[in-house]
């Protein structure tokens, strides 16, 4: 169904000289235009990989960010949007710049409810040459936007009159290439005051359970290694916004050891699922490699540590491994 | 929706989504809270539908409290970890925030010069993990988790049963005597806080 209602907004940093200035704001009336079918394309478009799914968080059920949007859904026009503007620019940082915010309100065919899609894109700079008359008009501008509508950051909101609902969403980056923080930083954060519906600890146990799993379930010693050597190199991951999949894709796994870290992610629709990776918490449950060898030797020591400690040398098939230290304690276990 | 229709419906709702969801609960909840000592017990429930429909029911200034009662109300699902001292409390919320989401988190007492509940209330998100599906119509996005000392549940415990549902109003003297109650438990729990902590120094 197309968008019934679109209201715009030039916002500023909230440093900038005219972030003191009223909001700028308009309504746009949906006409089936180039930007109207740019909007739709928005508010239509189908889930990407870089969509991360949001919850709005507070102490004393009152988030300001989703108390506006609630607002916005019973009473849509310029000024419950305005709200909504004037909290994105009190958010943006300087580096963000200025931005065009559109609040675009909808429905969906077969769905309850109504749903919003809150977007913002960045201004960039750009020459604009006219002719006038026989002369040639050469003029920089700061305020170009839509040179490329596939660049914004967006969040998407459903909403059924009466209920307590709105309280997840979804939130998109498109100008980043990479999981950068930057979209929980600002965005999400600062303006929707919400964080990312799978916690830190949450979405990085998960990873470090379901490649623990996978290296004891595998019997292909191939996959084992492959597994290790990711777990082992993860601890040095920054704490950036990421999903299974693409940790399994940033470590070049193959296939198989990448469905064997599938097979390990129940329900298997998480490992698409974001969060921020915690490095702390990722070696909080693989905190030990460990290598047995086949004249009966078993080497073990924490994951991170363990080429510094043991200097492993392969030689043809065979491995060597040395290490030298003060002992500490010594044991007689009944199993390794 | 009549309250027979509303009865019915999340009857429907507590046998197929709700009473299996508290199980995984207790098991995600153990396994994430693993590791910590003096945890005496972690429980989950699913509300028991009569007491759903009285709740759903309630009315506040002549009108029903509740317009959506599936969505508004939020202990539809309850968690309780109940802990040996006051400062497990602590260290149990600590790790709780750190695998959820929260939209409510508050510290429940009477006033200063009352004495009677007390305990740490939470909203928490359900946990994907517990949704095999992106949207799940029918199951609520919340559950409340209470995190309270062995002294505090059985204080509530006890005086729910005896204060909330009396046959008749309770007299003066009576309301004192809870007060009583809950003033010795409030004094255990604060001695065995200072015996953990001295104790634990030496």
């Amino acid at each position: 169904m197309p968008i019934e209602r679109i209201y715009s907004f030039l916002t500023y940093p909230k440093n900038h000289e005219r972030a003191a200035d009223e909001i700028e704001g308009v309504r746009i009336r949906p006409d089936g235009g180039k930007l109207s079918k740019m909007l739709s394309e928005v508010f239509d478009g189908a889930k990407t990989k870089r969509d991360v799914p949001v919850s709005f968080v507070t102490d004393n059920q009152v988030n300001p960010t989703r108390v506006n949007l609630l607002s916005f859904f019973e009473r849509p026009n310029l000024a419950s949007a305005l709200a909504m503007a004037q909290a994105l620019q009190a958010a943006t940082p300087g580096t963000a710049g200025m931005g065009l915010f559109f609040v675009c309100l909808g429905s969906d065919e077969g769905k309850p409810g109504r749903r919003v899609v809150l977007s913002r894109f960045a201004a960039d700079e750009g020459v604009v040459a006219s002719k006038n008359g026989g002369a040639l008009s050469v003029e920089f501008v700061e305020q170009v936007f839509l040179k490329n509508s596939h660049t914004y950051k967006a969040a998407t909101y459903r909403h059924e009159a009466g209920r307590n609902d709105a309280w997840k969403g979804i939130a998109t980056d498109r100008q980043l290439n990479h999981g950068s923080k930057a979209i929980a930083d600002y965005w999400i954060v600062d303006f929707l005051r919400s964080e990312l519906t799978t916690t830190a600890a949450e979405g990085t146990r998960r990873l470090a359970i379901a490649m623990k799993e996978a290296s004891r379930s595998s019997v292909d010693p191939r996959i084992r290694g492959e597994i290790v050597a990711a777990a082992r190199l993860a601890g040095n991951l920054p704490a950036n916004a990421m999903t299974i999949d693409q940790f399994c894709d940033q470590f070049a796994l193959s296939r198989g050891a990448k469905d064997a870290v599938i097979a390990a992610v129940k329900p298997a629709r998480l490992m698409t699922e974001s969060f921020r990776f915690d490095a702390e918490e990722f070696l909080r449950h693989v905190p030990y490699k460990q290598i047995e060898l086949d004249n009966g030797a078993t080497l073990s020591a924490p994951t991170e540590k363990f080429e510094e400690v043991f200097h492993p040398r392969k030689v043809g098939d065979t491995h060597t491994y040395s290490t030298q230290g003060m002992i500490v304690d010594e044991k007689l276990r009944s199993s390794p | 929706m009549t309250d027979d229709e509303l009865l019915a419906e999340y009857s429907g709702r507590h046998a197929r989504a709700l009473v299996p969801m508290a199980i995984d609960l207790t098991s995600l909840l153990e396994s994430r809270l693993s590791g910590i000592h003096r945890i005496d017990r972690i429980s989950a429930r699913a509300k028991d539908p009569k007491s759903f429909l009285v709740k759903a029911t309630k009315e506040q200034d002549g009108k029903r409290k509740y317009i959506d009662p599936f969505s508004e109300i939020q202990d539809q699902l309850a968690a309780r970890v109940t802990v040996f001292y006051l400062s497990d409390v602590d260290v149990v919320e600590t790790t709780i925030k750190r695998y959820f989401n929260h939209i409510e988190s508050k510290i429940i007492a009477d006033s200063p010069k009352q004495f009677g509940y007390e305990g740490r209330h939470f909203i928490l998100s359900i946990p994907e993990e517990l949704f095999e599906e992106d949207e799940h119509p029918g199951v609520p996005d919340f559950f409340e988790l209470q995190i309270k000392t062995l002294f505090q549940h059985a204080w509530s415990e006890a005086e729910h049963d005896l204060a909330y549902k009396p046959l008749s109003p309770l007299s003066d003297l009576q309301a004192r005597e809870i007060a009583f109650t809950a003033a010795q438990a409030w004094g255990a729990d604060q001695m065995f806080l200072k015996l953990f902590k001295e104790l634990s120094q030496k």
